[in-house]
């Protein structure tokens, strides 16, 4: 039976640092190298820092729920909160572009998309759901 | 929570012997932490402070919020005559620079005193 795991966080971003040891946890149990899970972890550290970010109006999230399970080929991480629509698969403004701008913001999708296998986004009554996948090789 | 801190020390650039300041950054560097880091570039910019390196060697992490601090200070301090050097860079975090195209605008070096060292060079 392929493990799941859920985690469930105030949306703070003091919250961070325990998403990211527990997913490269997940991530090691699932098989994966030293090198996809970090890449996993900070694709998912990314998505929850967003969805911390991106709340309900002006107002951060309330809670982030990070589910991810083992799959034959890799990890799969759904990040899930409540909140205005936030669709990281939709076109960043081109990182060459941010970086002439010499902009602040802007990288962490950027970020998101390269480390990944695959990237998908739903927006279903008020809540925002992410899913990373990240595979073995 | 993540820990994080900067340390601060100063290095002597071998030509011109005008001081080199470094940010020794230990911890993990995300969304909760970069205040923390922003407040420290910050007060060297406060004390004229503009011949920066910023020493990652006990860095462990770096997330996107991190990196727009570094980006933050780079025209800043280079309109005041200085530079914002970055320098011995664990290989995981360096992948995060590279992958985001940070080595284009950021002077990278193996190490803090290779880093003021180029100061003296006039980089």
């Amino acid at each position: 039976m392929p493990r799941a795991h859920t985690l469930r966080i105030p949306g703070q971003t003091s919250e961070l640092a325990r998403v990211r040891r527990h997913v490269e946890s997940w991530a090691r149990e699932a098989g994966l190298s030293e090198r996809a899970a970090r890449q996993i972890r900070t694709a998912v550290d990314e998505a929850v820092a967003n969805a911390i970010e991106h709340g309900i109006g002006d107002r951060a999230a309330e809670t982030v729920t990070i589910q991810a399970r083992a799959e034959a080929g890799g990890l799969a991480v759904v990040v899930r909160h409540r909140g205005d629509r936030f669709d990281p698969t939709a076109p960043p403004v081109p990182l060459a572009d941010v970086r002439k701008r010499r902009a602040v913001h802007g990288y962490g999708l950027h970020l998101l998309r390269a480390l990944v296998d695959e990237l998908g986004y739903t927006h279903s009554r008020g809540t925002n759901e992410v899913r990373l996948v990240k595979r073995k090789a | 929570m993540a820990s994080f801190s900067v340390s601060f020390r100063d290095l002597d650039a071998p030509d011109d012997g005008a001081p080199v300041h470094v940010l020794d950054l230990h911890g993990e560097l995300d969304a909760h932490t970069a205040p923390e880091f922003e407040n420290a570039l910050q007060s060297c910019l406060d004390r004229d402070r503009v011949r920066l390196v910023v020493a990652g060697a006990e860095l462990r992490y770096v997330s996107s919020a991190g990196l727009g601090v570094f980006m933050a200070f780079l025209e800043p301090v280079r309109q005041r005559g200085g530079d914002l050097k970055v320098a011995a860079l664990t290989d995981e975090v360096h992948e995060v620079f590279d992958l985001l195209g940070f080595p284009l605008l950021f002077d990278l070096a193996p190490t803090a005193e290779e880093a003021a060292a180029r100061f003296a060079e006039g980089d």
